[in-house]
């Protein structure tokens, strides 16, 4: 395959168009404004978006959306500092040390502090996906069915390991998402399984309203049933640019934090949530004020926040070139690519060069509209979230049902996001995580499809799995990742003891 | 002044409402909307190449034209959909093959006998299409190898019961070989996995492998089309190599049963104006497609033979597409 610069530099051509500056801005701007409402995760905020790109060319759609990705994943960090009410569910680690900061009276610090955090992973994501995302993609046109089973298996043993919260009840809520995913014809004989003769499930159930109802539908609830948060907390907002001191003094973590991003947000079903959890439980490790953090420190605030916003350019390594989703946001994305008539995966790199490229320049440029964003309007986002809940909780249902409605002109998705909206509130309410059922939806036909294509190829010989290097270093690294924590923890132990 | 503008307010309402009413008396069909519900997604074969006939009839009856994309099941839902809809001629439908074989998939599938066909606008070859580096070098070796290996070649197609595996089944049958049928989820997956070289051919129609065959990716054995292709002229047609098979998908208009026949009449007269159109042409070609035009007649064969095509693997070679 020829991946030349000039290929890549073809892709500049597109931002001659100031529209293409005006989409990314737009698409920021709303990002932000939807990313701090609490409610409105980055994914439902793409989601309700995508159908409004049909009529605008793909390049222009994407600075758009992409915009919006990379607003929504900073504008969760906004509502976790001032109201403790993650916008998010990626900024929920960002509240452990910005809440106490606000309620320091240091709102305007540690909006600041997420700010540049967010921007500089967001940076370092971008250049890692410019320079590694072609080699990935050079390679990934050898991944045939036995790869993929590889890596949707890394993906369900990571649901396993790094679920927020109990492993027990992550694995439940992971397994329900993988019966959920049987339904429908089955992939590769037709078979209907769970399809009660209703033609609209011939596809399994979609995946679009299930996470919008499981997210969104959700919480609307838990925030209507728990009338505590009807609390409205206004903030003074000052010092919002932090000293270039304090911001040099944070750069190990904003590295640290940033490479966990990339890698996390690059491994299919992981994602910003989790990176941002994983890179606060670093920092914990790490730093050298561990013991503080907590209680309002911005170590607290920039790892957390370095890390979901790295997180969004290693999760569109997979997506654009294996065409397989690095989290539930690019899920969505990828229907945004597929929409404008563009198969994301290897075929992409090689058709569409100009296109991939295209994609880096407007991660880049929206990381950048961010951070002067978020700098500048930080006291005005705080307004925002000040909105009543009579007001807000029924306009973000109304985005709901139009989101779900929207992904085929379905009446029958609305239903599927009501019942998934319910049951994501009873998950919730037991404390069961969400996250791993919408996980398990998406992973679980991809590595059912994968296994079977891989033993119809194989004549049925389950070998093939491990006479494949690439395949078996996949396996290789999915057993490290379910047996390597408690080895750890054994080694750790033995330590101790010495 | 006041009295004398509410004066010409209602007689100008007034005037409208007769004007409406004499419009309505003389009113020639389309006189409003038109909805055309696409029962795959957008971007798909079908949206992509319905749209700008859509465009087109738009401008020609100077009504919109509102594409719909109803996807799900595979074509079933949005087909299920057309049939039901009201047959007042301001409800027509696309459809493909894929509409006839559903039934021996899903358990709830559409009648092509509960529509009226009003022309088919396209036809797409199914192709016999190796990598530039495969030993087989024409259709004969390929049918040789198989034929001294049963079961071991394996190729791709676009999904169990999809028109591609039809396809495979009936080359099959027809030159006397086993294959190892390896289902992918569309057209784009299978031509990405003989790009990667994970099955040894497909058979996915032309349009799909065609730009991999410009860029000497791909070797063509053999087209399935009655003649030879004015774009690939030097490969041979299944006839030509004694393979007794002309195959292929095809995309085209229909109402839901019951539309009057004139309304039929005014569009298969004007879809074929549009596929006449140089600019619909130069759009169609380029995308890869064969525009065909066939009226209801014509299109009712060819329906008839897809389904003859189906019956006689079902019922002549007792095949089962779903097995349970």
């Amino acid at each position: 395959m020829e991946l030349s610069f000039d290929l890549y530099l073809e892709g500049l051509r597109f931002f001659a168009n100031p529209l293409m500056f005006a989409y990314s801005l737009f698409g920021v701007f709303v990002g932000i404004v939807f990313g701090a409402l609490p409610g409105l995760t980055a994914t439902m905020t793409i989601a309700v978006f995508i159908p409004f790109t049909f009529g605008v060319p793909a390049v222009q759609s994407f600075a758009f959306l992409l915009g919006l990705y990379s607003g929504a994943v900073y504008g969760g960090s906004v509502s976790a500092i001032l109201i403790n009410i993650p916008g998010t569910p990626s900024a929920i680690a960002t509240g452990f040390d910005g809440y106490p900061m606000c309620q320091q009276g240091r709102a305007g610090e540690a909006i600041g502090i997420s700010t540049i955090a967010s921007g500089l992973g967001g940076l370092f994501s971008v250049i890692v996906l410019a320079f590694a995302a072609p080699f990935i993609a050079s390679i990934a046109l050898k991944f045939s069915a036995e790869e993929y089973v590889g890596i949707t298996f890394i993906g369900l043993s990571i649901i396993a390991i790094i679920s927020p919260g109990s492993t027990v009840k992550g694995l439940m809520a992971g397994t329900l998402g993988l019966i959920i995913g049987i339904a429908g014809l089955d992939p590769i004989g037709s078979y209907p399984r769970m399809v009660f003769n209703t033609p609209e499930l011939y596809d399994g159930v979609s995946t679009i309203p299930v996470m919008i109802g499981m997210y969104g539908l959700s919480e609307m609830l838990i925030q209507i049933s728990d009338e505590k948060h009807i609390v409205v907390v206004s903030q003074k907002l000052k010092n919002v640019l932090p000293s270039l001191k304090k911001v040099i003094g944070l750069v190990p973590t904003i590295l640290r934090s940033s490479v966990i991003g990339v890698i996390i947000g690059a491994v299919p079903a992981a994602g910003g949530s989790i990176a941002s959890l994983v890179a606060y439980g670093q920092e914990k490790r790490f730093s050298k004020k561990k013991k503080l953090l907590g209680t309002g420190i911005a170590e607290g605030v920039a790892a957390p926040e370095a890390a979901n916003n790295a997180s969004t350019g290693g999760a569109l390594i997979p997506m654009m070139t294996l065409g397989i989703p690095g989290d539930p946001m690019t899920a969505v994305l990828m229907g945004g690519l597929i929409i404008q008539g563009l198969r994301p995966g290897p075929m992409l790199f090689r058709e569409q060069m100009p296109f991939v490229s295209s994609i880096f320049i407007s991660l880049l440029i929206s990381v950048i509209f961010m951070t002067i964003l978020g700098l500048v309007g930080a006291r005005w986002f705080s307004r925002l979230i000040s909105t009543p809940k009579r007001f807000l909780i029924p306009a973000i249902l109304l985005f709901c049902l139009i989101g779900s409605y929207a992904i085929s002109n379905s009446m029958f998705d609305i239903g599927v996001l009501i019942v998934a909206g319910i049951v994501g509130f009873a998950l919730r309410k037991a404390g069961f995580p969400v996250a791993p059922v919408i996980l398990g939806l998406i992973l679980g036909p991809m590595f059912e499809s994968n296994m079977r294509r891989s033993l119809m190829l194989s004549q049925g010989d389950w070998s093939t799995f491990f006479t494949r290097p690439i395949s078996l270093a996949f396996l290789l690294i999915a057993l490290f990742v379910l047996v390597g924590p408690p080895l750890f923890g054994l080694f750790r132990r033995g330590e101790r003891r010495d | 002044m006041k009295k004398l503008m509410v004066v010409i307010l209602g007689l100008s309402i007034l005037a409208g409402a007769f004007a409406t009413a004499t419009v309505e008396e003389e009113s020639t069909y389309p006189d409003r909307n038109v909805r055309i519900i696409i029962p795959w997604s957008v971007g798909g074969m079908t949206d992509v190449l319905t749209r700008p006939i859509a465009k087109w009839l738009e401008d020609y009856f100077g009504v919109p034209f509102v594409v719909e994309n109803k996807p799900g099941g595979g074509g079933v839902v949005g087909s299920l959909e057309i049939e039901n809809s009201n047959n007042d001629g301001y409800i027509i439908g696309t459809t493909s093959m894929s509409t006839v074989s559903a039934q021996y998939i899903a358990p709830v599938a559409p009648d092509i006998d509960n529509t009226e066909l009003i022309a088919q606008v396209i036809s797409i070859p199914a192709t016999i299409t190796v990598r530039t580096d495969s030993p087989f070098m024409t259709l004969d070796d390929l049918i040789a190898y198989a034929k001294a290996n049963p079961g071991e070649l394996t190729i791709s197609n676009s999904g169990n019961g999809a028109s591609a595996h039809i396809h495979a089944l009936t080359f099959e049958a027809r030159a006397g070989v086993q294959l190892n049928h390896i289902p992918y989820l569309a057209y784009a997956e299978a031509v990405t996995a003989l790009l990667a070289g994970n099955v040894d051919f497909t058979n996915i129609p032309l349009p799909d492998v065609a730009p991999y065959v410009d860029s000497g990716e791909f070797r063509m054995l053999a087209l399935a089309s009655a003649e030879r292709h004015p774009s690939y002229p030097d490969v041979p047609t299944m006839r030509e190599q004694g393979v007794d098979a002309v195959m292929g998908n095809y995309s085209g208009f229909l109402a839901p049963k019951g539309t009057p026949q004139e309304y039929l009449d005014i569009l298969e007269d004007a879809i074929g104006k549009a596929i006449a159109d140089p600019e619909i042409q130069d759009f169609l070609i380029g995308a890869g497609f064969q525009p065909v035009f066939a009226g209801q007649d014509e299109f009712a064969k060819i329906v008839d033979d897809a389904k003859a095509q189906l019956d006689y693997l079902v019922n002549e070679l007792g095949l089962e597409f779903v097995d349970d």
